[in-house]
């Protein structure tokens, strides 16, 4: 196992595109994030009552990053496939299995990685940028610290996402093998769902779209705010959001050991 | 020519790409349909609107100073200090952004003939605007321009048989006629006087994931002076505030305070004062029944997006653009020659996806309560409806040309089709997050505004959808021209590099 | 224990196509194998079984004695060169080896060390994208020596190299055998392995033709033929048919005569007064025993065909 897991690292680590991948997963959390935050004003919601979920805003690059995410996911796996690399890697590890659980330590280690340091940016840089714009704890905006329940329950959270999404693209690559369509189909999962709930008219039909949606269960996570509106609990989602993806990598994996190494 | 037919063979001898065109046209459809038996409203069981002449919902609400004359006459007065109500001014520090005012919803005063002081009913009015200048408008559908005015200006209304002409003043003598109205049902005994209305002052927050409209009632007066009316009549000047019923099933809401209603008229010596609150327009609701028919395209463009990057990056796998270029030495009919079979093949197939998309999911929305009188029932033959339908069509097309390009430009498949697809949808997601009308740029800057291509109605502010911030006009421009940019970077990178 | 490849009675069909058919073979240590038969015949098909990479719809493919997905540390029982473009273009050739000899704990040291081997130390931290095709044929073979591995299969190795470079592979190829492993290399040129192979599995539509060593298939196919070269070719001709040979016209001044041992040909043209240059017994080229062996085999599968 210590061998298939070394192997995937250095297969990874030896292509441009994941370093590429990873780092622009950081630098969008932090970047959307900053902006984000950059252009909020305090009195966006009038006096008193505002309600602005700052630390979600922050977390906002999440919808950059998740791309980045689901992509190396993918790519980790179909590439082996577009260049026919499956072929040595499966007879190097003949115990087809060990490749998945392989590819996805290697997939969630690095996103893992790249998301923690996304994420940590994307509050430092907003903890420095918000008091700035008015946001202070006399306004009733604490500081934001990684201490906060609520704030470390967001962080956590959306690494995981993070990792999931990868996941969930793994998955996704094994099924499908085939480099654009499994990219197409997993982005079009994560984001064409929350673009639906946008214009889909009927309430109790956004709320279904936002508690089954793989992105917007996964992401409730980040509320820090308006708790008791959430479509669905936070962690609820989380594991939602996990449940899709084991089940994509479990059919990738069965369909792994089913099938001819390739056809 | 011979470059595109030996083109259209390589598109449908990939079995693939023909199954992933079919793919978009069924996923077009199908979400379509999907997303239309998501969608119901309640806004013709509790309706805010009163049905018109014309039988569309309108809105009727102003104050009326007003007396009856019977046949043909001639009013006219002098506008003065049109302004919102104090009160009202002191309110505006509310959230959000506030929404820019039309014709139709903008404060104004003036003459108005109408057939009686009840919602809805028939008439004509010439009226000074806050900032629009002065208009003729009739019947809550007909609108005409006079001058830019503001401020100042003595108006005149004549009712001639069936015809009422409007006309305007800088000083009461020398007079020009704005235009002439026939008003659907004003009965020889009609009311005529001195109008004033300010529709609801809107104010729209968006950001943090959807978009919340705001509003509350707008009040403004006028004072009218040198009122004269002829044939002289015996009446005298009586103040109406003629308002929408009241829901039997909603108490009266009051925006804000329950102040009590100011007098509508006020008069000392020659001069009047008018005070009025509510507007005079139709009242469409912003929800687009040819949009909302028409949401499936947002996943049919994933599968069109798929065969635009592939059908480019496929050329470089294998060296197979060896080939290509061995058989077609001129690399630019190479690639005009890619782009115009993709793009027939993807306008074909957009055409009948959104025609089919229409026609199945129309029905369902009418079924969920987007129909008549609260929205307008579309059909194919509509100019709006046309125009949405080829531009939704082409908007496809272009996205799919914008694919081949990004392709042929990046070489290879994963990048090109993540790139894609992040400019269309991606601003989507962000534009429901960025706060106040800031998504208005990044519509105008990326694939994502091609969505406005999908509405028949004007664009509006009020929405969560970002798209509706910017008109069909500008989104497909947008996409025309992510297309042309696009493909000639590719046609001169073809021309520079090595194959 | 001895290492070995052997295919008993495997069975594989795609999508309906049968690609091989109840095929049995064995391949012994210390000598190069042949594995030949016409594109398409079923022999990279074969090596991906032996390799568990596609399973078989019966039979089995056994290395060692044992299936492929059994073995522990597979590189060390097994190198395998299948298809040379297996690599990602993107990827460095010492990290393509690196993360192979990684998969099966093998020291990083090996990576050099075959790089070495196949002459490509010097561009192993360039990527693989800008190879040519020898470049990348030397770099699947390093791959298949990283586990110093008893067994080795190459499918179709001499594909796009220079002569200098064939001439290296066959090298390569007889010093494998000679150091005692089993040595599997395929062609569809039987040429190719004319001076390389001791032994020949000769396939055709995925089915076992021969298997036999070069000397005895020669033999085979040359037995009882004798070739003659006289100027008098149309003498020779009418006595020895009249004799009862099968005789046919041979390049040059040749005639090839079939059915009546050489001291009986050489007695019949004296008698006949018909003057010869030359008489010895005729060796068909391997090239022309395999057509003749892959010719039957394939009009015995159309006649089965016919038959059902």
């Amino acid at each position: 196992m210590t061998g298939a897991l070394r192997a995937e690292w250095t297969k990874a680590r030896s292509l441009p595109s994941t370093g590429w991948l990873l780092l622009g997963l950081a630098v969008a959390m932090v970047g959307i994030g900053l902006a984000a935050t950059g252009s909020l004003r305090v009195d966006e919601c009038g006096e008193g009552a505002c309600t602005l979920d700052t630390v979600k805003l922050s977390l906002g690059g999440v919808r950059l990053a998740q791309v980045a995410a689901a992509v190396l996911g993918v790519l980790l796996v179909t590439a082996d496939y577009a260049t026919g690399t499956i072929v040595p890697t499966l007879a190097a590890v003949p115990r087809r299995w060990r490749v998945v659980v392989a590819k996805v330590a290697v997939v969630g280690a690095g996103v893992g990685g790249a998301a923690v340091a996304g994420v940590v940016g994307a509050l430092l840089a907003a903890r420095a940028v918000l008091p700035r714009r008015g946001f202070t704890a006399a306004r009733g905006y604490a500081a934001t610290t990684v201490v906060h329940d609520l704030t470390q329950r967001a962080a956590v959270g959306t690494v995981l996402y993070l990792v999931l999404v990868a996941v969930l693209g793994a998955g996704l690559g094994l099924v499908i093998r085939d480099t654009g369509v499994a990219v197409t189909v997993v982005l079009a999962l994560l984001l064409v769902a929350p673009v639906l709930a946008m214009v889909v008219g009927d309430p109790v039909w956004q709320t279904r779209i936002h508690r089954f949606a793989p992105a917007d269960a996964g992401l409730a996570v980040q509320a820090t705010r308006g708790l008791a509106t959430l479509p669905i609990a936070p962690w609820a989602g989380l594991a939602l959001l996990a449940a899709y993806a084991l089940a994509a990598l479990a059919a990738g994996a069965w369909m792994l050991q089913a099938r001819d190494a390739t056809t | 020519m011979s470059a595109v037919r030996a083109e259209w063979t390589k598109l449908r001898s990939v079995p693939r790409w023909v199954a992933t065109f079919l793919g978009a046209l069924v996923l077009t459809v199908g979400l379509s349909a999907l997303a239309a038996s998501g969608s119901t409203t309640d806004a013709n069981e509790h309706p805010d609107f009163v049905t018109g002449p014309h039988g569309d919902a309108v809105t009727d609400g102003f104050g009326f100073a007003h007396q009856a004359v019977t046949g043909d006459t001639t009013m006219t007065v002098h506008v003065t200090g049109l302004a919102r109500a104090a009160t009202e001014r002191a309110e505006s520090g509310a959230p959000g952004t506030a929404v820019p005012t039309t014709p139709w919803t903008d404060i104004a005063a003036g003459i108005t003939l109408k057939a009686g002081t009840e919602a809805g009913s028939s008439y004509v009015s010439v009226l000074l605007t806050g900032s629009h200048g002065v208009r003729l408008q009739g019947d809550f559908t007909h609108d005409v321009a006079g001058s830019a005015a503001h401020g100042d200006r003595w108006l005149r209304l004549t009712r001639t048989g069936g015809t009422v002409t409007g006309y305007e003043s800088a000083d009461g003598t020398s007079w020009t006629r704005i235009g002439a109205l026939t008003p659907a049902a004003i009965p020889p005994r009609a009311e005529i006087g001195m109008a004033v209305s300010a529709a609801p002052v809107l104010h729209v927050s968006r950001g943090g994931g959807g978009s919340s409209v705001g509003g509350h009632p707008g009040r403004a007066s006028a004072t009218f002076e040198d009122v004269t009316l002829e044939p002289a009549t015996d009446g005298t000047w009586q103040g109406t505030a003629v308002t929408m019923p009241t829901p039997a099933d909603q108490p009266a809401k009051v925006g804000g305070s329950t102040a009590p209603t100011p007098r509508v008229l006020t008069a000392s010596g020659d001069t009047s004062t008018v005070t009025g609150s509510g507007k005079v327009g139709p009242q469409r609701p912003d929800d687009d029944v040819v949009e909302g028919a028409l949401l499936g395209v947002v996943a049919g463009l994933m599968a069109l997006i798929c065969v635009g990057v592939l059908f480019g990056t496929s050329e470089y796998r294998r060296g197979m653009i060896r080939t290509t270029f061995a058989a077609t030495p001129r690399r630019g009919r190479v690639l005009a020659a890619k782009a115009l079979v993709l793009g027939g093949a993807a306008f074909a197939v957009s055409l009948v996806a959104v025609v089919v998309a229409f026609v199945v999911a129309v029905p369902i929305l009418q079924d969920h309560g987007m129909a008549p009188p609260a929205f307008p029932s579309p059909s194919l033959g509509d100019p709006a409806v046309v125009r949405a339908l080829v531009l939704a069509a082409l908007f496809m097309t272009g996205v799919t040309l914008v694919a081949l390009a990004v392709g042929m430009l990046l070489r290879r498949t994963a990048p090109a089709i993540t790139l894609t697809i992040v400019l269309l949808v991606l601003p989507l997601v962000a534009g429901t997050i960025l706060p106040g009308t800031s998504p208005r740029w990044l519509m105008y800057t990326t694939l994502a505004g091609g969505l406005a291509t999908l509405r028949a109605q004007p664009p509006t502010d009020t929405l969560a959808e970002p798209w509706a911030l910017i008109g069909p006009g500008a989104g497909i421009g947008v996409v025309a021209s992510y297309a042309a940019v696009g493909l000639a970077l590719a046609w001169w990178q073809l021309r520079r590099r090595d194959a | 224990m001895q290492p070995s490849l052997e295919v008993r009675d495997v069975t594989k069909a795609y999508r309906g196509t049968v690609a091989v058919d109840r095929l049995s073979f064995q391949v012994r240590p210390g000598e190069v194998t042949g594995f030949v038969g016409p594109n398409g015949a079923g022999k990279s098909t074969t090596m991906r079984l032996l390799l568990g990479l596609d399973a078989p719809d019966g039979g089995d493919a056994l290395v060692n004695g044992e299936r492929y997905a059994r073995l522990d540390r597979p590189l060390t029982h097994v190198g395998a060169l299948l298809d040379a473009d297996a690599v990602h273009p993107s990827r460095r050739a010492r990290d393509h080896l690196l993360w192979l000899a990684r998969s099966n704990r093998l020291p990083d040291a090996r990576v050099g060390e075959v790089l070495d081997q196949v002459g490509l130390a010097s561009v192993g931290r360039k990527r693989v994208g800008g190879f040519s095709l020898g470049m990348r044929q030397r770099l699947g073979i390093a791959a298949a020596l990283l586990g110093d591995p008893p067994v080795v299969m190459f499918d179709e190795p001499t594909n796009g190299l220079d002569p200098d470079g064939i001439v290296w592979i066959r090298e390569l190829v007889r010093t494998l055998a000679s150091q005692g492993r089993v040595v599997l290399v395929s062609s569809h040129l039987m040429r190719e392995l004319q001076d390389t192979a001791d032994r020949l599995v000769v396939i055709g539509r995925g089915r076992l033709v021969a298997d036999t060593t070069v000397d005895d298939l020669l033999g085979t196919v040359s037995r009882d033929q004798v070739e003659v070269v006289t100027p008098h070719r149309s003498e020779a001709t009418t006595v020895l048919a009249n004799a009862g040979a099968r005789v046919t016209i041979a390049g040059g001044d040749g005639v090839v005569v079939e059915g009546l041992p050489g001291d009986r040909v050489a007695a019949l043209l004296g008698t006949a007064g018909i003057a010869f240059t030359e008489l010895r017994r005729y060796r068909a080229s391997l090239e022309e025993a395999y057509m003749a062996l892959t010719r039957d085999a394939v009009e015995f599968a159309a006649a089965e065909e016919d038959g059902r």
